[in-house]
């Protein structure tokens, strides 16, 4: 009799552990799905990464070229005109992309940076939802090709495009639209300010500087004692 | 140069120009939504009147822009759209100010019928400037020779 009972014990405390681990792998996914949404106290500081600005380098496209929501095609230039260019990369069935999406309707500014939705060609994206999700207010292009020129990591993702001197200014991730606009605003100050130039940037100007002067690598007065 | 090419219209666009063609459609009200294109050498803006309303405030004094116009197969050729081809060239002197759809200061436009393709085309140009409209003269004439009609 006793036997029996600490058998059923034993097989009581088993279904026991079972349960609890299965409470502790849902509490962990339940976290893991909130983490992913920007949920949580440190939301934005897990969700957004840190904006990369300043030397990123040439644009990838000179033009963005592509369907639009209405059934038409768009090319828009990256390089040789003016203004700057604000991409963003969204998609229809991404969680966080939502926000973006329900805000395009909004009066949105971004210091004069023009927004551009890129989403992937028709064939990886749902025109039919970006016809219903796109506003009338935001040009919307569809072109897998902007995705990969931009390596794009992850949605929803943005490139600033310097269209003047064809560079990236400034790419990364938001939670919303108003902290887009304040990450553009920040590039585009960075990028005006003289000192945003890269230290290779910087020495390229002196060499140009001092070969103008007459001094070229080598020259022996780049050795002496600065003349007081 | 990027290529643009949908509703039978194809064209070479300069650096630095963008463009949007448009897809006809039938509306709800069972109109048809005629074709459309848009050319500039600016940021053309999401929202645009047929003719660049909307655009042709942006324009700087450098600044072209280009609309095509379709009024469907079934005009083609009438008296208005008698002309045989799109324009492969423009000159200065064609430009009026008092083509502009849309008054404007320092602006002058250029406004042509044809048929192309079967189609009834209207071809509207736009220039920042009417003075120095020499100078965006030779990109427009590049737009033109590169512009096709199906």
């Amino acid at each position: 009799m006793m036997e029996a009972l600490i058998v059923i014990e034993g097989i009581v405390i088993g279904l026991l552990v079972v349960l609890v681990a299965g409470l502790l792998r849902s509490h962990a996914e339940i976290l893991r799905q909130l983490h992913a949404l920007g949920g949580g106290e440190h939301q934005t500081e897990t969700f957004v990464p840190p904006p990369r600005r300043s030397g990123l380098g040439p644009t990838p496209l000179a033009n963005l070229s592509g369907p639009t929501p209405d059934g038409g095609i768009a090319s828009v230039a990256l390089t040789g005109s003016r203004g700057y260019s604000l991409l963003a990369f969204l998609s229809t069935t991404c969680t966080s992309c939502q926000p973006f999406w329900q805000g395009l309707s909004d009066d949105l500014n971004f210091s004069g940076a023009r927004p551009i939705v890129v989403t992937k060609d028709p064939g990886e994206e749902s025109p039919g939802e970006i016809a219903r999700m796109a506003s009338g207010k935001v040009t919307t292009l569809m072109s897998s090709d902007a995705w990969d020129a931009f390596k794009v990591p992850a949605t929803p993702y943005f490139a600033l495009v310097d269209n003047a001197n064809a560079t990236v200014v400034g790419e990364g991730s938001a939670a919303n639209w108003g902290r887009v606009g304040e990450m553009v605003s920040r590039a585009i100050s960075d990028h005006a300010h003289p000192l945003h130039s890269s230290t290779s940037a910087r020495k390229a100007d002196v060499d140009e500087e001092l070969k103008e002067a007459g001094i070229e690598p080598g020259d022996q007065r780049l050795y002496q004692p600065p003349v007081s | 140069m990027s290529v643009l090419s949908a509703e039978g219209i194809t064209v070479s666009l300069p650096p630095g120009w963008e463009g949007a063609i448009g897809h006809e459609s039938t509306l709800e009200d069972g109109s048809v939504r005629n074709v459309i294109a848009h050319f500039a050498t600016f940021p053309l803006p999401t929202r645009r009147g047929d003719f660049g309303g909307g655009a042709v405030d942006l324009m700087g004094p450098a600044d072209a822009f280009i609309a095509l116009f379709d009024y469907g197969r079934q005009s083609a050729g009438a008296a208005l759209f008698a002309a045989i081809g799109a324009p492969a060239s423009i000159d200065a002197g064609h430009f009026d100010r008092s083509v502009l759809q849309k008054p404007m200061p320092l602006q002058s436009a250029v406004q042509r019928f044809f048929t192309a393709g079967g189609r009834a085309m209207c071809l509207y140009v736009v220039v920042g400037s009417h003075i120095d409209r020499a100078e965006v003269l030779p990109a427009i004439n590049s737009f033109l020779a590169s512009l096709t009609i199906q």
